[in-house]
């Protein structure tokens, strides 16, 4: 999964397929790890721990979509012609 | 003349140029992601700064849940419509942007139902915070919902058929989608989920 990942930097790369598949296997890791937060919210009591969790793991979500649906890299990689 | 012209119109849609064309326009995009995140940033610090981390007790976390998890499923049919089209699938395209179109649409009416619901006001302490992030961020999902369904449109009158570089547009359309999920990702646990 994660070289799956990966090479999903380099837009469009692929077959359709293949672009589909890396889609799919970054919101799969998107609805857990927002599932994650939502279930730390509910049974952690201490607010601090909480506060720093949360921002790591909304850290973690946004590099997710900023490199794999964003296609950030391509500002410095450049298109595909 | 007129040789001059075909020869300036040749040079201009040279593959190259089309490649550096859709670069500066990448760059310019990620540009305006800048300074619109910093507009985002600075209400998100307001936040923390009006409030420390209380949040209010009666918040619907149900609906926050759901809100999120309807934004975030449009951002993966955004990436499909994206990626169809860039690779010539333009019914598939058509058929994800049409599907992020109405999703956005159900985000923004769940939001509106939690304005309609909520058991504070705009002139509380949270809030003033919780109404002003929510009406920016709604706002921007409107934009993007206007943008997506041009782009869509736009899809439909063959102006992204081939795919590659010609369906920029949907491109920049859809980062714009996301950048707006990306606000929402760090908004939803600072307006729900702390405590």
């Amino acid at each position: 999964m994660t070289r799956q990942v990966s090479s999903a930097s380099s837009h469009h790369g692929g077959s359709e397929a293949t672009d589909q598949k890396r889609g799919l296997t970054v919101i799969a890791m998107l609805a857990v790890f927002t599932l994650v937060e939502y279930i730390f919210a509910v049974v952690l009591d201490a607010p601090a721990a909480l506060v720093v969790i949360l921002a790591a793991i909304a850290v973690v979500k946004a590099w997710l979509i900023v490199m794999y649906f964003m296609h950030l890299p391509l500002v410095w990689q450049g298109e595909e012609a | 003349m007129a040789a001059f012209t075909e020869a300036a119109h040749a040079v201009a849609h040279e593959p190259h140029d089309e490649v550096k064309h859709v670069r500066m326009n990448r760059l310019g995009l990620w540009l305006f992601f800048a300074s619109d995140g910093l507009v985002f940033a600075l209400l998100l610090s307001a936040r923390f700064y009006m409030n420390g981390t209380d949040t209010a007790p009666d918040v619907k976390q149900w609906l926050g849940l759901i809100i999120t998890s309807v934004l975030l499923i449009s951002s993966y049919t955004a990436y499909r419509g994206e990626t169809a089209l860039h690779h010539g699938n333009v019914a598939h395209g058509r058929l994800m942007l049409m599907l992020t179109i109405l999703l956005g649409v159900g985000f923004f009416a769940g939001v509106v139902m939690e304005w309609s619901i909520a058991e504070f006001t705009v002139s509380e302490g949270y809030g003033t915070s919780f109404f002003s992030m929510t009406g920016m961020h709604a706002a921007h999902v409107a934009s993007g919902v206007l943008l997506l369904f041009l782009a869509w449109r736009k899809a439909g009158k063959g102006y992204y058929d081939g795919g590659g570089l010609k369906a920029y547009g949907v491109s920049g359309v859809v980062m714009y989608w996301h950048f707006v999920d990306v606000v929402w990702v760090f908004f939803y646990p600072a307006l729900y989920l702390i405590k």
